[in-house]
């Protein structure tokens, strides 16, 4: 799942033309209570057609420490040293990514719930609100946002808010 | 010359030399009169007396081994004389194999007083079984769970003191700790963002270099502090440990204190005890995980820890009992030694201290061990590990192939046992005589020897005592009550089997056959005694069950298929008598001696040698009477004569020199050409000088002379030849001591050939006169002169064959 908010876009207006049920979005980091927030979707599903779509914001300090020639990874068992490079970044992001994906995907089948996931790098997120093309109903977060750019943004969205704090 | 029938009668054995009665016995036995076993073994004082001196003396290499025939209870002699001993001595100390908790393959033993062996198995049950409830009880204490809890926060908050210290140590040079799935990245930061490379060139050169060089000494930081968190949390489970044990220990320590006072005289177990309790605090955990495994074949059962506090009691002896007495009939080497059996688990053959098994040298270790000595010999490498056993005076369980070293698996090396037993190995003479000889470990060993006799001499104390053991096995058999009469003729019966009047055989097994079997026959005539006439059809129908091959023979002499005269006279033939052995009977039949003459070179050739038919023995009685021959008859001439001896119709080996006498009538009647009368057999051997020795079975050789005389008519002329040395052994069945009387059938003794002579050709031998002359007319005469003959012809032809060379 690499960032493309092009797709993204588009799935939300296809969602929204296809369906007349209500449209919930889900922003998540990667240290997200996922279950707790999926909690607070689900009590937010009216009825069958209802949609879903989730979209992790890839936290970019992975990639911005890689950046820097000089950081380097230590290891919690042996405290061996290794060279932090770009590709162990993009590792880190895509096993957190996916362990996001999956865990989502468990809580949908249990709902029975169709659920669409995405995973953007928070500039690109910021560039997709600021088209204001987005009409979701409800847009469900995780409250460390709040400290995030993007909240900034997030509540110029003319949907209802919510975000749902990680002590939940 | 002939002789008269005086002089022949003088030879007659008189007819009460022929059987010796049983004199009327001199007290009345009865079966409440049986005296022990022991004493029943009529003089087997020897062996008595050898069996209780082994016993007495407690020194290495007093074992005994008892020799005597098979049959002649030397088991029950050496069980009864063990017990005996064994009595006096009082049981000997149980032996329990116990878990090695330092080294499980090598199982310990542990001594105990007999008897409490198996108290001892049962308290380790006991305490395990408590030990399962009281340990996971005392985990379940509000105090322990406290401290556990105490322990486990004090623990964590270390961790999160050691990284909370470096955060912020971190965050004071402008540095975020940030965690990956498998560690840490130290990044500088700005406002809470970490600064990517763009930004960092864009910081002050002096910035930068301090931003790398704090990351550097963080990383370090950050690494010992990794290194050092094994050795935090080995602390936690340090304590961790020591708390469980702490719990563990009070409660063993409180289970363990009755037993430790009950075993307190026995330090071998208290310091057991002090190993079981180390133990069970050690692996407190397994007594708190009481759910078994999910998987049997991945985790190990828990309850397998318990199994290695069980006690297994290898050899159980009874306090106050006497010292064992075991007789081992099947001294296989697992039998005898022990072994360590496995069981299958998951298709691999497992085992523990618990499945070590005693032999029987254990289970009879403190007192006696008996064993057959052909069964020890012919089981595979039981022998030598017999002996190995002894000479290391200890047990040690393994199996043969490990002994050999033919396996490379691991497997059990149980502590070996401290072993003090007496061993009575039982066997035939010629066994003991082979491990004499050839085993130079054996007489180390086996120091006393139980030498068993065939037979008792038949005085009249004797026979009393004999009556005595015939009551005893009476008694022991359970059988009829035996009048006097049939007790008599039953001794009677055991002097034929010993094969001499004077002597009662000893052999118990064959005795007690005659007393079982006679016992049917008056059962069968439902009488409520058993009387004379049952022991002689016991004694008839034992002989006809093995008569079959006696019959044989006799069918064929009376069919002429075997020429046997039994009247007339012949020269140069005889009627000897032979023997034949079929192992539980025996029987004698005549056979015929011819012999032929002519002139030659001084040989006597014995045909059953030449033809590989005759035995060591019997050629050198035909040697002997071919020296006695030369020496009697040709002293001052060359013994110019072929002569040939032959057992005619004898198709099979021949041993022995019982016919020397004979062979020596028909050469001396062929020589002569004085006929022997075919009336007579004769039997008995000769030396050099002429005198005739005694010889074996001369009851059989007469009896079966006299069944084939009896069948063709017995008119007064035949007779049996025997050895005067012989008649002390005559116990002819009464049929022949009858006939006798009747004067239809007569035994001659004699001493000398001359005797033998005068009888067989009704013809005076003659005796040198002072001349050293032979009388005119006499065999000895006629001999000699033969001879002479005989020398001068072979002169003659020398010389005329000597003259013809020299004329050509």
């Amino acid at each position: 799942m690499r960032p493309s908010g092009g797709s993204f876009r588009i799935a939300l207006e296809i969602m929204k033309k296809q369906n007349e049920g209500r449209l919930i979005i889900l922003a998540v980091t990667e240290r997200s209570p996922l279950p707790a927030l999926w909690r607070v979707v689900t009590e937010h599903l009216e009825n069958p057609h209802d949609e879903v779509v989730t979209f992790l914001l890839r936290d970019d300090r992975w990639q911005r420490a890689a950046s820097l020639p000089f950081t380097r990874e230590v290891s919690r068992i042996s405290g061996r040293h290794t060279n932090f490079t770009q590709w162990r970044a993009d590792q880190i992001d895509d096993e957190a990514a996916l362990r996001l994906a999956q865990q989502l995907q468990r809580l949908a089948s249990e709902a029975k719930q169709r659920v669409v996931f995405e995973v953007l790098p928070e500039r690109n997120v910021e560039n997709i609100l600021e088209e204001r093309s987005i009409t979701a109903d409800v847009l469900i977060a995780s409250a460390e946002l709040k400290r995030r750019p993007v909240y900034a943004k997030l509540v110029e969205l003319r949907c209802r808010l919510l975000f749902v704090d990680s002590e939940e | 010359m002939t002789v008269t029938s005086d002089q022949i009668r003088a030879f007659v054995v008189p007819v009460e030399s022929l059987r010796r009665a049983c004199p009327p016995l001199a007290a009345q036995t009865s079966p409440a009169d049986a005296a022990p076993t022991a004493a029943s073994f009529l003089s087997q004082e020897r062996a008595i007396e050898a069996l209780r001196f082994a016993f007495q003396v407690d020194r290495d290499g007093y074992n005994v081994f008892v020799l005597g025939p098979v049959g002649s209870h030397r088991h029950v002699l050496a069980q009864e004389l063990a017990g005996e001993r064994a009595r006096q001595q009082g049981a000997p100390p149980d032996w329990c194999y116990v878990n090695n908790f330092a080294n499980p393959e090598k199982p310990r033993a542990l001594r105990l007083p007999a008897g409490r062996g198996t108290g001892f198995r049962d308290d380790m049950q006991n305490l395990v079984e408590e030990a399962r409830f009281a340990i996971p009880a005392a985990f379940e204490e509000e105090d322990y769970r406290n401290q556990l809890k105490a322990l486990e926060q004090e623990s964590q908050q270390e961790v999160k003191a050691q990284w909370q210290s470096l955060k912020e140590l971190a965050a004071a040079d402008g540095i975020s700790v940030l965690q990956t799935p498998s560690g840490y990245v130290l990044a500088p930061v700005r406002d809470d963002k970490v600064i990517d490379d763009e930004e960092f060139d864009e910081l002050p050169a002096k910035e930068r270099k301090r931003i790398q060089a704090a990351i550097k000494q963080l990383s370090e930081e950050l690494q010992s502090r990794i290194e050092h968190m094994p050795a935090l949390r080995k602390n936690h489970h340090e304590r961790l440990r020591e708390l469980n044990q702490e719990v563990t220990a009070h409660t063993v320590k409180v289970l363990l204190e009755d037993l430790k006072g009950k075993y307190a005289d026995l330090p071998e177990i208290l310091a057991y005890l002090d190993n079981v309790q180390q133990d069970m605090i050690e692996n407190a955990r397994a007594f708190r995980e009481t759910d078994g495994p999910s998987l049997p074949f991945l985790a190990q059962d828990p309850s397998s820890v318990f199994e290695a506090y069980e006690v297994n009691l290898a050899v159980s002896n009874e306090a106050g009992a006497s010292a064992p007495v075991i007789y081992e009939a099947n001294p296989g080497y697992t039998n005898l030694i022990g072994k360590v059996e496995h069981r299958a688990e998951m298709g691999a053959l497992v085992t523990d201290y618990r499945m070590i098994r005693a032999g029987t040298l254990l289970q009879a270790n403190g007192g006696y061990l008996l064993l057959d000595a052909h069964r020890v010999l012919t089981r595979p490498f039981v022998w030598e590990a017999l002996k190995q056993c002894l000479f290391a005076k200890q047990v040690r369980i393994e199996s043969p192939a490990e002994t050999l070293g033919f396996v490379s698996t691991t497997s059990l090396k149980p502590e070996p046992v401290p072993l003090n037993v007496k061993i009575v190995i039982i066997g035939e003479r010629w066994l003991y005589y082979l491990l004499s000889m050839y085993d130079k470990e054996f007489n180390e060993l086996f120091k006393i020897a139980a030498d068993f006799d065939d037979d008792v001499e038949r005085s009249a104390d004797n026979v009393d005592a004999y009556a005595r053991l015939i009551f005893h096995r009476i008694d022991a058999h359970k059988l009829l009550p035996f009048s006097d009469s049939a007790v008599q003729r039953i001794v009677e019966e055991r002097a034929r089997h010993a094969g001499d009047s004077e002597r009662l055989s000893t052999h118990i097994q064959s005795l007690d056959d005659l007393l079982v079997q006679a016992d049917h026959w008056a059962r069968q005539r439902e009488a409520v005694r058993v009387d004379t006439d049952d022991v002689t059809a016991a004694l008839e129908g034992s002989e006809r069950r093995f008569k079959r091959v006696q019959q044989r023979i006799v069918d064929a002499i009376q069919r002429d298929t075997l020429l046997i005269d039994t009247s007339g006279s012949c020269v140069g033939q005889v009627n000897g008598l032979s023997v034949i052995d079929l192992g539980n009977y025996r029987f004698g039949h005549p056979v015929r001696i011819t012999a032929t003459t002519r002139v030659g070179t001084g040989d006597v050739v014995d045909i059953e040698r030449e033809v590989e038919l005759g035995g060591a023995i019997h050629s050198k009685g035909v040697m002997i009477l071919s020296s006695a021959l030369s020496s009697r008859y040709a002293p001052e001439v060359p013994l110019s004569l072929h002569g040939s001896i032959v057992f005619e119709q004898s198709y099979g080996g021949v041993d022995g020199d019982s016919a020397s006498v004979a062979e020596l009538c028909a050469l001396l009647s062929s020589i002569s050409e004085v006929p022997i009368r075919q009336s007579l057999a004769c039997t008995g051997s000769i030396n050099q000088l002429g005198r005739v020795q005694a010889v074996g079975g001369v009851n059989e050789k007469i009896e079966g002379y006299f069944e084939i005389c009896r069948q063709r008519g017995l008119d007064g002329t035949h007779g049996v030849v025997v050895p005067y040395d012989n008649v002390k052994h005559l116990m002819l069945r009464e049929e022949i001591v009858d006939a006798v009387k009747a004067k239809r059938f007569s035994i001659y003794a004699v001493r000398h050939l001359d005797e033998a002579l005068a009888i067989l050709t009704g013809s005076e031998p003659g005796q040198r006169d002072a001349q050293g002359q032979f009388p005119q007319g006499t065999v000895n005469r006629k001999v000699e002169e033969r001879l002479i003959r005989y020398a001068t012809k072979r002169r003659e032809f020398s010389d005329s064959a000597g003259n013809h060379e020299k004329a050509e």
